[in-house]
């Protein structure tokens, strides 16, 4: 999966690591993980989030992978996904859809917790 | 609690005139910049709510308090109160005294109002007794403070800090010595109200014990004639928290509460869309709320706020109403009132089963704080409830209204949320407590299983001995019922809201205008946030599953 940049400014910023975790993440429950349907259910659920988050916010300039070797869960990436998007603001004139990502983030993090890892 | 003031006054006295770090000299000007930018001095930046808008939170806090207090609470409420008294006291003193115009010279001879400040001078007194016989009498013993009187103490801590970096201490209008005659009212009015609160679970506690005393061989004494069912252990604090409930009691009832209150300052709302904004805030802590690891702490909140969203919903659409007859259709306001009922109901059964210590996430408390000020911005008036006129003509009314029926469109997203924390395993709660809901329950037909009604879902042990136990079988079914009920009637009422509230705004007179001119300029944030297009799925891994429906 190729990390798409997401624009400029500290807010774009956060969302470009946004956007890291979330592949970090899919690539965890799909890839690597052994097939295990919960899991790839969850990966996909990620998936279609990374994939909104970066239609939303996307001017469409690809940029290189974020490096973020450390080697965390799945709930955590999420989580910190999440805690990411509380520096974002949440009206729709200053980033469209944020209150949308917020919220399937939180979707896919109760997903999450009720996955056996 | 900590207090910066308090702090600030508990350090050594060093010289004012000098900078504390580099022991400069300084002119009055660089005084004043030191004081700017104390970061003590600084106002919780978050929480937008006026001084007002505070004191009416803590105010409307004590009242659903004494709505929903029993005999479980006495004793973190009796740890709470003193916190709660100092709370009040450093607001009281923090408010600005009423100067005479023009002030007589030399100030300092100003005679202070006696009859106000003993009011609180007294409770503090009361105050400082109980906290000391808390650390030594065995009832109640160490117990951790109720988490609602914190709250209420937490709220006039800030709203004292704003006062002292904001109040204006010269002479006052006559409008501001009546605005500052409604604060002080407001403020004695909900300490009366939380100490009645205290003093209502203290005289339930001993009565229960009365009553469980009667049936043995050893009955205790009889209740006291003038002061019913204060039995031991509970005797001396009745008395101490009777003489503090008097005490504030005497200051409402000579000052007249309600026609002070009714001479409040009131200004127009700042912002008309100020609803929208604290709704779409609301429904992202909220998500988050139950997202996090310490949801069971942030449940009742989130339900007691859908509930209140519900019902600003039905005034607004009351008030709509009564302008237009026939424009506001009886399916939709029926509806929102089942689902108003249906959350109201979800959220006392989740309150029996949360402890009494637990405290929400910072920012949903003041997401909710926001949206409660926002609201009573649009519906209060004064000590009353606006009338409708005064509602409609409000500035933000329309907007409000866009945005609350907006909010409705997608409640049921919360609702399936909710819904999912019944089945989770391991939910507790006060074995007496349980043992009453167990039994309510099944008298009136809301357990859907097959249960036994003459069995004994709580061991009587653990009801004497006032332990938390399991939630009985007969709880969790109703508790899951209620939350299936809560499900269904929030995606009817936002069926019908997004079927007929096209049309109740288009046919009401004083929308019309800003239906065109906010779908031009400014959208409607709660529901341009959260697009129907772009509704989120229930869960995004069962969508991917193919399976679940869509919200």
């Amino acid at each position: 999966m190729t990390t798409q940049h997401t624009g400029d400014g500290p807010q774009h910023r956060a969302l470009d690591e946004i956007v890291a975790l979330l592949d970090q993440a899919y690539e965890q429950t799909w890839v690597t993980s052994p097939p295990d349907p919960p899991r790839m259910d969850l990966g996909l659920g990620i998936y279609l989030v990374r994939t909104q988050a970066c239609h939303a916010f996307d001017p469409g300039r690809p940029v290189p992978l974020l490096d973020r070797s450390d080697q965390t869960g799945v709930p955590t990436l999420l989580r910190t996904a999440e805690r990411l998007t509380r520096d974002l603001p949440p009206e729709p004139d200053a980033l469209p859809n944020v209150a949308d990502l917020v919220v399937a983030l939180c979707d896919l993090i109760r997903d999450a917790d009720r996955v056996a890892w | 609690m900590t207090d910066p003031a308090t702090d600030r006054k508990n350090k050594p006295d060093t010289n004012a005139d000098t900078d504390p770090e580099t022991d400069v000299v300084l002119s009055p000007y660089d005084r004043a910049d030191i004081e700017l930018f104390d970061l003590g001095a600084f106002a919780h930046v978050a929480d937008q709510r006026s001084i007002g808008e505070l004191l009416f939170d803590v105010d409307r806090h004590a009242r659903l308090l004494l709505m929903d207090v029993c005999e479980h609470d006495a004793g973190p409420l009796l740890h709470a109160w003193p916190t709660l008294i100092s709370a009040a006291g450093s607001m009281w003193h923090a408010m600005p005294e009423v100067l005479p115009d023009p002030v007589p010279t030399p100030a300092a001879e100003l005679p202070r109002a006696a009859g106000p400040a003993s009011c609180m001078d007294r409770l503090d007194v009361i105050s400082a007794g109980v906290s000391r016989r808390l650390s030594t009498k065995r009832w109640p013993g160490p117990t951790p403070p109720d988490r609602r009187l914190m709250e209420m103490a937490d709220t006039l801590s800030r709203a004292a800090q704003v006062t002292r970096r904001f109040a204006h201490h010269g002479p006052l209008t006559p409008a501001g010595r009546d605005d500052l005659e409604a604060a002080r009212a407001r403020l004695v009015h909900a300490v009366y109200v939380a100490t009645h609160a205290v003093s209502v679970a203290l005289l339930q506690f001993g009565r229960t014990r009365h009553d469980v005393a009667d049936a043995t061989p050893r009955p205790l004494k009889s209740p006291n004639e003038r002061i019913p069912y204060a039995v031991a252990p509970t005797t001396e604090w009745v008395r101490r928290i009777g003489a503090a409930e008097s005490a504030a009691a005497s200051y409402v009832t000579r000052r007249q509460f309600t026609p002070l209150l009714n001479k409040e300052h009131r200004a127009d709302p700042a912002s008309a869309s100020r609803l929208n904004l604290a709704l779409a805030r609301w429904d992202i802590e909220a998500h988050r709320g139950l997202a996090g690891r310490n949801w069971p702490e942030n449940i009742v909140l989130v339900i007691r706020t859908q509930a209140f969203i519900v019902g600003s919903t039905l005034t607004l659409l009351d008030a709509a109403a009564a302008q237009a007859q026939g424009t506001v259709p009886g399916r939709l306001v029926e509806a929102i009132g089942r689902s108003g009922a249906a959350w109201s109901d979800l959220g006392g059964r989740w309150d029996d089963l949360t402890p009494s210590h637990a405290h929400p996430a910072d920012t949903l408390l003041l997401a909710a704080g926001e949206l409660r000020a926002a609201a009573r911005e649009l519906m209060q008036d004064g000590a009353t409830r606006a009338t409708s006129n005064a509602i409609r003509t409000r500035p933000g009314a329309a907007e409000g209204l866009h945005a609350l029926l907006a909010a409705m469109r997608h409640c049921d997203e919360l609702a399936h949320v909710v819904d999912e924390k019944s089945a989770t395993p391991g939910l507790a709660g006060h074995a007496r407590v349980m043992s009453h809901r167990a039994q309510n329950d099944i008298e009136a037909g809301r357990v859907p299983i097959a249960v036994d009604s003459n069995t004994a879902w709580v061991s009587p042990l653990d009801i004497h001995a006032g332990r938390t136990v399991p939630a009985p079988v007969p709880v969790i079914a109703a508790l899951k019922a209620s939350s299936h009920t809560a499900v269904q009637a929030a995606t009817t009422a936002g069926a019908i809201t997004t079927a007929t509230s096209d049309l109740v705004l288009s046919t009401l007179p004083y929308c019309r205008g800003s239906e065109d001119s906010s779908s031009q300029s400014q959208p409607s944030w709660a529901s341009a946030a959260r697009t129907a297009s772009a509704r989120t799925p229930r869960s995004a891994g069962a969508q991917a599953e193919g399976l679940s429906p869509l919200r």
